[in-house]
């Protein structure tokens, strides 16, 4: 179950950037992708999430397929952007509420734990406010409410630590923890390489669109013996691996 | 450094022409050979009333000072710093800073000379008023349209002084210098003497260059101010020509309406739809569509009260709704661009629904707006069946069938 990711050939044209990606994150597990710029994360997420359609391959979402049932599929997912989006004309009230709504949640349950939240990230009293026009750290933690107060299954967080103050970080860390606890399958982007060592169970690191090692951080060690034994030293080797090829 | 400051002399220059050519280029849009031509009409008419008037004025009326200085005032006001500043100058010339007060004074004298234009056109104008009803003589007209303009020299310097000090004045504070500083000058001009006038203008320029002159040394500038100032002058301008043309810096800006929120429960009810939440905040808030269905109603509404023929006023009022109902329609599309329009397990169905429904709604206070409006100014029982059946007939057609039928296509 969580996300299944088969033979992913696909991109924004017809020329794909993704070659072949297969990748699986199981339920209870957080997973890093890990990439240079350009290595084709955000378009992995931006066909899990089913904004783009793959060329060929298949993703699956709790054992749901986009193709067949695009609700139920969707019903699944809760996504935090690389940017923040939000709706220009929406309160930071009506901006949740609406997510509510749309997921077809429990109104007032799910504002317990959205209160919750807000108090967390110190947006509580800004309901009455339009988010659009908040800082791109405020815009952010919108984002990871808007997220966090859903029961999604499968939570794609796209470079989330960006602008963000320390306290932040460590609170959406905790926020991941316990999504993991409850059994939610987790695919996380990030180049804050010391969080993602920290945190996540496995790695995938993609180069120019394809898996170049995936596993746990032991796992990679394997795959890289003679580079040290940081995800970081790891990672460079990868790039200066790159720049030589 | 003697290069940067050359550099920086000829970059005024240079933002000037491109802003002239900006400038130009909107003006070319806004003073069509039909607008041309209005306003010809429209400032005939009005010197053709003024001059009437002015002939029906009894010499020397007691308001005269004080309409005169209520002229003088609001127009000392017009024609703010023009620094053409832009946002990453604040980045990328930081560290000419010290250098920049060239480029400042080059501003400075534009924006003066620009603003002269306007003052010495009111001036022109007030003219014949301040010989009849001011008694005035022509030298004492002409000391008056002086002291005005070296009172908005001072002003501009006062202006430009707001940019180059560290403490910032209040939004209050300047207005009140500005208005009670201009009412004082004025109100000596006329009261007492136009050469006390004079002499208070005068003085108030000399204190401006002295301040000026020592903040130059300090030689920090308030950026923010400056640039947000700015800023605030272009959108001013763009608004203007928005009206006229498209102009891409205009974004349409959001208002919370907090009015609107019981409107909102009515129309949305126990309904579910989160397109039904969306579109209904949207419609309501957004300033560019909100505005447009309104212009257009309002519009509707005064034709349909100079209207007297019954069959000219159902055209009337049938266009005015198709009119509303199309420029609405591309707002079902307002969303498309936010990832979470796609994300949200919601179906087509449900969007297009959604739309319909506040469609209607916004289409049927539009007809029930324009029926009451019509039959208030020709009431007939007849008028009112007509009314109300053409208007349903065409909501029925226009919603039902023509407004899905456009939104399938596009």
């Amino acid at each position: 179950m969580g996300i299944e990711v088969e033979h992913l050939v696909g991109g924004y044209s017809q020329v794909p950037v993704l070659k072949d990606v297969s990748f699986s994150v199981a339920d209870g597990e957080v997973v890093g992708l890990i990439g240079l710029n350009g290595a084709g994360k955000s378009t992995t997420i931006n066909h899990i999430i089913g904004l783009l359609t793959p060329i060929r391959g298949h993703i699956q979402l709790g054992g749901v397929d986009l193709k067949t049932d695009p609700s139920a599929y969707k019903q699944q997912i809760a996504y935090i952007p690389e940017l923040p989006v939000l709706y220009d004309e929406l309160t930071l009230q009506e901006t949740l509420t609406l997510t509510m709504m749309a997921y077809g949640l429990d109104v007032e349950k799910t504002w317990i734990r959205a209160h919750e939240l807000l108090k967390t990230f110190r947006l509580d009293n800004k309901l009455n406010w339009f988010p659009a026009n908040f800082s791109k750290g405020m815009r952010q933690k919108v984002m990871i409410v808007n997220a966090f107060m859903t029961n999604a299954k499968v939570f794609i967080i796209d470079e989330p630590f960006l602008g963000l103050d320390p306290v932040a970080v460590h609170d959406l860390l905790q926020l991941i923890e316990e999504a993991r606890g409850r059994g939610a399958a987790v695919l996380m982007s990030t180049h804050v390489l010391a969080n993602a060592e920290k945190y996540c169970d496995r790695f995938i690191l993609l180069n120019q669109g394809e898996v170049k090692v995936s596993g746990t951080l032991d796992q990679l060690r394997a795959a890289f013996p003679d580079v040290g034994g940081s995800l970081d030293d790891i990672y460079l080797a990868l790039a200066n691996g790159e720049r030589n090829d | 450094m003697v290069n940067v400051m050359t550099d920086l002399q000829k970059l005024f220059s240079q933002r000037l022409s491109r802003h002239a050519g900006q400038l130009l280029k909107y003006l070319r849009l806004v003073f069509t050979d039909h607008f041309v031509i209005a306003l010809f009409f429209f400032f005939g008419a009005l010197g053709f009333a003024y001059q009437n008037e002015l002939k029906t004025l009894t010499l020397g009326v007691w308001w005269g000072p004080w309409l005169t200085m209520l002229i003088l005032v609001i127009t000392l006001q017009m024609g703010r710093l023009a620094t053409l500043l832009e946002p990453a100058d604040a980045v990328f010339l930081l560290s000419a800073e010290t250098t920049l007060h060239q480029y400042l004074k080059h501003a400075r004298n534009y924006s003066l000379l620009m603003a002269s234009f306007i003052q010495i056109a009111v001036g022109v104008v007030l003219l014949p008023f301040l010989a009849r009803g001011d008694q005035m003589t022509l030298l004492e007209a002409a000391i008056l349209i002086m002291t005005q303009l070296i009172t908005k020299a001072a002003w501009m310097n006062w202006q430009l002084q707001q940019g180059v000090q560290q403490e910032k004045h209040s939004i209050a504070q300047v207005r009140l210098v500005n208005w009670l500083g201009a009412i004082v000058i004025f109100g000596l001009s006329l009261f007492v003497s136009v050469w006390v006038g004079l002499i208070a203008a005068l003085l108030a320029l000399s204190a401006s260059i002295a301040d000026l002159g020592k903040r130059w040394q300090l030689g920090q500038l308030a950026w923010q101010s400056l640039i947000t100032n700015e800023n605030g002058r272009m959108m001013v301008l763009y608004r203007f020509f928005n009206l006229f043309t498209d102009v891409p810096q205009v974004k349409a800006t959001v208002r919370r309406r907090r009015y609107l929120d019981p409107l909102w429960k009515l129309v949305i009810g126990h309904s579910t739809n989160p397109y039904l939440f969306l579109f209904t905040r949207g419609l309501g808030r957004d300033s560019d569509t909100f505005g447009l269905i309104t212009r257009l109603t309002v519009m509707g509404m005064i034709i349909l009260i100079f209207l007297t023929n019954q069959w000219a006023s159902l055209v009337v009022m049938l266009l005015a709704i198709y009119l509303i109902g199309f420029q609405l329609l591309p707002f079902y599309r307002e969303y498309e661009g936010k990832v979470f329009t796609h994300l949200f397990p919601v179906t087509k169905g449900q969007q297009l629904s959604a739309f319909k429904t506040v469609l209607t709604d916004v289409l049927t206070i539009c007809a029930v707006l324009f029926v009451i409006v019509d039959v208030a100014v020709n009431w007939s029982w007849l008028r009112l069946l007509i009314d109300v059946v053409a208007m349903a007939a065409e909501l029925i057609i226009f919603i039902g069938w023509y407004s899905g039928w456009r939104l399938r296509k596009s």
